[in-house]
């Protein structure tokens, strides 16, 4: 009757039990993390016959998939990371692409502005225009870097809550393994259960802010790992993790040993998210407008220094300098490595070209196993782009268009630094010119057409390219002062126009110079490099006599010795070029053979001087021959000239005579050698002086005795630049001859015809107020392809950082869904098993509610028959 | 398969979360009107964006420089109009001052309205544009460009031409030099005057005794220097072209004047000259327009028709050969700037069928199909009712309704 008794209170009592459970479900049904469990009841076995002891709760089961946990844990993470990153994101490409506010709509203003300024450059306030909208177009700049420095600022704080939050939990993580190894059972009590929830909920808040590892141990603890398996709780301690001052994770183990940086290895969470938009969207955005910012200071400055203001001064910086010092003492930053030993003091990081790379950051690496040895990478893309092997401050190392200069200091093996060129130009632009009259319009140099010129050429300063030629040094005015004047339809002279009535060759002497047929016509040596080469050697212009008379008028060799001539490029893909000169060539000729090859043009010009023209008009007819040509019958020295310039042969070969009436300067202006014969009586007689001032009395003697003479011309080779001269023999050539700058800092160009004797004058452009061709060249970099490689306008590498951003924006946008769809997937797959149904709840509930009423009936009915037995009995 | 109760309630507030935020984003694009709001809507496009903005920004203000070169060349064209008729009156002064009838006296009135013609076309040669710079000055904007010095207008500008973009590549000049405009007149008969000079030494009278002399001589010049020899100051005179002496004017003593003859015209010096010094007298088969007009002014007071009949002839002929040549010179300018108003025209045609094209480009890459955005928002905002009342609907099924 008893064992009925019992077996009715157990019954009972597991039934309590298990609605309590139902009950525990029930009101937990909408708590977060909370694990529905089962009561399990078992039947208790009897002794002997009896039927059994009746039933009992087992265990409380928690209805949980531990595979499923870390799944919902992994897609935590990844949605976490997206989604910072998308939130961050969308701050920057809003701010990107502003429309009427963006930085392209303030360089177009900017660029617009200075049209205006070139329509009236003369205008004060169309130049106040200008510098207005620069400052507009630098506070722009600045807006957006502050922008981005802001978000950097925040950035950092975010990382630093999340490494708080970190090791909260992994604190908490800690206390929990310290109770679950104190409640010495594994499994199916409600207090580990409970201690189970709270534990999985922490690991998932964790998963938030970086991707986490787990294992179990034997006993029930967990340990966690983050990045590539480094312990952040291992069994009762945990690790402790910061962000240090270059933004890095640094993680100290448990135990207190050496600090790690584990920036590389971090990944998933919002902390992974904010390292990865910091990696490939913060810093990379920052460094791409530094260098937009970089680029249009020097194009422009560089530009502007070419031109002149409205008082005629060379242009001064308009926008304030890249490498102003104090912005390249604040380019580099300590990135990883022994942080107590380290010590680079001033270390100066220059802008050299801002146009040859993509914009990024660079990281320095000092070897740990080689001494001495370091390389520099692009923070992008991982390039090596330098190495060296003995590394000894100071140092100094250029890569990429930048240039490092390590001033002072020590550096330890094994240390990492961050260069990052661009971070601090964008929000360093600015406008330094302040004075409108300052801004350089103008160009330096005018041009003047001879009003007599029959042609109806004009010249155009095309381009200037070196402010710093000793040409444009003058104040106000060109030194020397420039005249263009035309031989003929095609060649022409440059003269040094001092003195406008007796205009001289330049020095160094061009040469006669030829327009190139068809194509624009550059008349001066523009390529900066050009250089002229003359002819210097001892043998050249030379005074060939003969001994005594002569009986015929056949010319005199010029002396010139066999030789050659070889030119030689810098640029390994050119071979050299040589030609061979036969003896007694003539400069023409010569010139001839040596602008046959590529790279070189040379032209030739002979000249001599008769004075002292003794013309007794007695006994032997005078005559003069030239090269064959028979003079006679002139009196003076300037009859001789107008003889010599009426005569068709003498014309055609470019023979001509000028006279004063005291000298006669004849000229070959093609370098054929010029060859006198003198006939006249013995009284008679001409001073013939060369170039090298040696001279020779040509003597009269009897009809059909000639004294005579012969002189060789002079070349002038303009080599294009970076080529180099040399010849075999110093005949006519010096074996290495001087290169003289032939460029003139300017390219002018000629349009229309010219005929012979038309003249062209350049000058220094003084009060040019109404020139804009300066401000024209400024505009026109607006839409110049002058960034990276293939060249970009600025408004083409804008665009491309913002399609970049917006690529990257777009994606991540789409991955944070697809995350988010998987997250809710996988959340509601642990739902479905550990989740609890209320319909489920009630019907257990009732089922229990059934059974716990069915017991007291058992107890009941037991005690009817106990009842029973006690009446039968009494 | 198993449905936890807090999932149901999660599922449908997801959801429901989601469908809002689609309906709110397709309100905010109906708001702006724009389908591009971030660069990440349409990376390209807003590349595209980027290029499209700048290539019409660049039209636009290829416009307004079309603008400034039209008012630029508009006022030229306009100064140059009124030259015309001025050069038209001086030709009726001169004709009228050349028939028999007048008398001196006459004449002399004759010559005061001329002088008053000669400063209206000064006034108008110095003509500043809306800036306060100076239209025929070339580059030199702040110099008056026509300036008379010792009785002669000389022209103080330079030969600069100011151009200006009107479209890639085509620059359009917006100014002529006053030197080709009112300076380089086809001449009458070559004149010889002073073009260069750092002497104080000044040629107070130029007159041609032999006209076909100094044809010859043209298009050479005269230079004059002067040498301290040994304490006694001499003059050289030379031809520019190869330094030769002239009518062997060589060391000839100089004291404070001189007169001589070269290439058929008499030059009178006047001036104390120091070692160094030199004048440069050109040849040149041009007369300003100014010249013309101030020598018939001046003419007609100087010569008496009834005792010098010859001279008085040979004035009125030459000048008005000078006032023909001087308005051909003025029409063929005027052509030229017409023919650059034309260049004008043709470009802002370009660029306006340009901008309208790049419009609707633009527009089409950036602005919003209202029909399309208006129906998703209907759709969209449909689905998320369905939404709420489903949620509603299920929510009402559990089994503690029934205990």
């Amino acid at each position: 009757m008893t064992s009925l008794f019992n077996i009715g209170v157990s019954g009972l009592k597991a039934q309590q039990a298990a609605l309590s459970v139902v009950g525990q479900n029930i009101t937990n049904a909408s708590t977060p993390g909370y694990t529905r469990q089962r009561a399990e009841i078992e039947s208790v076995v009897g002794s002997g016959q009896t039927a059994g002891a009746g039933a009992r709760v087992a265990s409380v089961t928690r209805i949980a998939n531990a595979h499923i946990d870390e799944q919902v844990r992994a897609d935590v993470s990844l949605f976490a990371e997206l989604e910072s990153f998308a939130n961050r994101i969308q701050q920057i490409e809003t701010g990107l692409f502003d429309g009427e506010f963006g930085i392209d709509a303030a360089m177009r203003d900017f660029f617009d502005a200075m049209q205006n300024a070139a329509n009236e450059p003369g205008d004060l306030s169309m130049r106040e225009f200008v510098l207005d909208n620069a400052t507009a177009l630098t506070n722009r700049f600045q807006g957006l870097t502050d922008r981005i420095s802001l978000q950097a600022l925040d950035l950092a704080s975010s990382m630093e809550s999340a490494a708080v939050r970190i090791n909260e939990i992994s604190g908490l993580l800690v206390d929990i393994n310290d109770r679950i190894a104190g409640l010495q059972t594994t499994e199916g009590s409600p207090a580990l259960n409970g201690m189970l929830d709270k534990r999985e909920q922490l690991l998932k808040e964790l998963a938030q802010y970086i991707t986490v590892k787990t294992a179990e141990q034997s006993d029930g603890q967990l340990n966690v790992f983050v990045g590539k398996g480094q312990p952040l709780v291992l069994g009762q301690e945990s690790a402790h993790v910061s962000i240090s001052n270059a933004g890095d994770v640094v993680l100290r183990p448990a135990g207190g040993s050496n600090s790690q940086i584990i920036t590389g290895s971090v990944q998933g969470g919002e902390l992974g998210g904010l390292l990865h938009y910091k990696r490939t969207v913060l810093e990379p955005t920052q460094s791409q407008i530094g260098q937009i910012a970089a680029a249009f200071t020097v194009a422009f400055n560089q530009q502007h220094a070419l031109g002149v203001d409205l008082e005629g001064n060379f242009g001064q910086p308009f926008f304030r300098d890249l490498n102003d010092p104090e912005l390249i003492g604040a380019r580099v930053g300590f990135l990883g490595g022994d942080e107590g030993n380290s010590g680079l003091g001033a270390v100066n990081v220059y802008i050299d070209d801002p146009f040859v790379a993509d914009a990024t950051s660079y990281e320095l690496y000092f070897s740990e196993s080689t001494p001495g040895s370091y390389e520099v990478r692009r923070s992008d893309d991982g390039e090596v782009v330098f190495r060296g092997s003995s590394f000894a401050i100071p140092q100094e190392i250029s890569f990429e268009g930048v240039r490092v200069e390590f001033l002072s200091g020590q550096v330890s093996p094994g240390d990492e630094y961050l260069i990052n060129p661009y971070g601090n130009v964008g929000a360093a632009f600015d406008v330094v010119l302040s004075d409108p009259g300052a801004l350089a319009l103008a160009s330096p140099v005018a041009t003047a057409v001879d009003p007599a010129n029959t042609g109806n050429g004009s010249l155009f300063v095309n381009e200037i390219l070196d402010a710093e030629h000793p040409l444009l040094q003058g104040e106000q005015r060109l030194i020397p002062p420039l005249l263009v004047e035309f031989v003929n339809e095609r060649q022409y002279r440059v003269l040094d126009n001092s003195d406008p009535s007796r205009p001289q060759p330049m020095q160094p002497d061009l040469g006669l110079l030829e327009l190139a047929p068809g194509g624009v016509n550059h008349i001066l040596p523009y390529e900066l490099g050009t250089t002229v080469v003359s002819s210097s050697g001892p043998q050249v212009a030379n005074l060939i006599t003969a001994s005594g008379f002569v009986a015929d008028t056949t010319p005199l060799a010029n002396g010139y010795p066999q030789g050659s001539l070889t030119v030689q490029s810098t640029d390994d893909n050119l071979s050299p070029q040589t030609v061979s000169f036969d003896a007694s060539q003539s400069a023409r000729q010569v010139a001839a053979q040596i602008s046959g090859m590529v790279g070189v043009t040379a032209s030739a010009r002979t000249e001599l001087n008769l004075t002292n023209l003794v013309n007794d008009q007695i006994g032997t007819p005078l005559e003069i021959v030239i090269n064959g040509e028979v003079m006679s019958g002139f009196g003076t020295l300037a009859e001789l000239a107008d003889q010599i310039n009426a005569n068709d042969a003498l014309a055609v070969a470019g023979i001509q005579a000028v006279s004063d009436g005291t000298t006669l300067q004849l000229i070959a202006t093609q370098g054929d050698d010029l060859a006198l014969h003198f006939q006249g009586s013995p009284s008679e007689s001409v001073t013939l002086t060369n170039t090298r001032g040696e001279q020779t009395l040509l003597r009269g003697s009897v009809v059909g005795s000639y004294s005579t003479a012969t002189v060789g011309g002079e070349i002038s080779v303009i080599a294009e630049p970076d080529r180099q001269i040399t010849a075999d023999y110093s005949g006519v050539f010096a074996v290495q001859p001087e290169h003289q700058r032939a460029d003139l800092g300017f390219d002018v160009v000629l349009r229309g015809n010219v005929n012979a004797g038309d003249r062209f004058s350049l000058n220094f452009n003084s009060g040019g107020t109404g020139d804009n061709r300066n401000a024209l060249a400024l505009a026109g970099l607006g839409e110049a392809q002058l960034m990276g490689d293939p060249q970009r306008s600025f408004y083409g590498v804008f665009a491309s950082l913002v399609q970049s951003v917006g690529v990257e924006a777009g994606k991540v946008n789409i991955n944070k869904e697809a995350a988010g769809v998987l997250l809710a997937q996988s959340e509601s797959f642990r739902e479905s098993i550990s989740g609890v149904n209320l319909d489920e709840e009630a019907a257990l509930l009732i089922r229990h509610e059934q059974a716990y009423n069915a017991a007291a009936q058992i107890i009941s009915v037991a005690r009817d028959v106990f009842n029973v037995l006690l009446n039968s009995v009494s | 398969m198993r449905v936890s109760t807090f999932q149901i309630h999660q599922q449908a507030s997801k959801q429901m979360e989601t469908l809002g935020a689609q309906v709110a984003a397709t309100q905010e694009r109906i708001s702006h009107g724009k389908r591009l709001t971030a660069p990440s809507d349409d990376p390209i496009g807003a590349a595209r964006l980027v290029d499209i903005r700048q290539e019409l920004g660049a039209r636009k203000q290829f416009a307004e420089n079309i603008a400034a070169a039209d008012a630029a060349l508009l006022l030229e064209d306009s100064i140059l109009n009124q030259t015309t008729e001025l050069i038209h009156r001086v030709q009726e002064l001169t004709l009228q001052a050349g028939s028999g009838i007048q008398t001196h006296a006459n004449r002399e009135y004759l010559a005061a309205e001329i002088q008053a013609r000669f400063d209206e076309l000064m006034a108008l040669a110095n003509t500043k544009n809306a800036a306060g710079q100076y239209v025929f000055s070339g580059f030199q904007g702040r110099e008056a460009p026509f300036e008379a010095r010792n009785g002669e207008v000389a022209y103080q500008g330079d030969n600069g031409q100011r151009r200006i973009a009107i479209d890639r590549g085509q620059l359009l000049e917006l100014n002529d030099a006053g030197q080709a405009v009112f300076m380089d007149v086809q001449a009458p008969d070559v004149r010889l005057a002073v073009t260069d000079s750092n002497s104080s030494v000044v040629a107070s009278q130029i007159d041609v005794v032999d006209q076909a002399a100094l044809d010859e001589f043209f298009p050479d010049d005269v230079v004059v220097r002067f040498n301290d020899n040994g304490g006694a100051m001499t003059y050289t005179v030379v031809r520019s072209s190869d330094q030769r002496p002239l009518e062997g004017l060589v060391d000839i003593p100089y004291s404070n004047s001189a007169s001589l003859t070269v290439a058929g015209v008499q030059i009178e010096l006047h001036g104390t000259a120091v070692d160094g010094d030199q004048l440069v007298l050109s040849s040149s088969n041009r007369q300003s327009l100014f010249s013309t007009v101030q020598g018939i002014a001046e003419g007609l007071r100087d010569i008496n028709e009834s005792e010098e009949p010859e001279e008085f002839r040979a004035l009125i002929d030459s000048t008005i050969v000078g006032l023909n040549n001087a308005t051909d010179v003025i029409l063929r300018t005027r052509a030229d700037i017409g023919a650059r108003m034309n260049s004008l025209q043709a470009a802002s045609a370009i660029h306006d069928d340009v901008t309208l094209q790049l419009e609707s480009v633009r527009s089409g890459v950036e602005d919003l199909d209202f029909a399309a955005a208006v129906s998703d928002l209907a759709y969209q905002s449909f689905v998320l009712e369905a939404a709420q009342q489903s949620f509603i609907r299920i929510n009402g099924l559990s089994l503690f309704q029934r205990l």
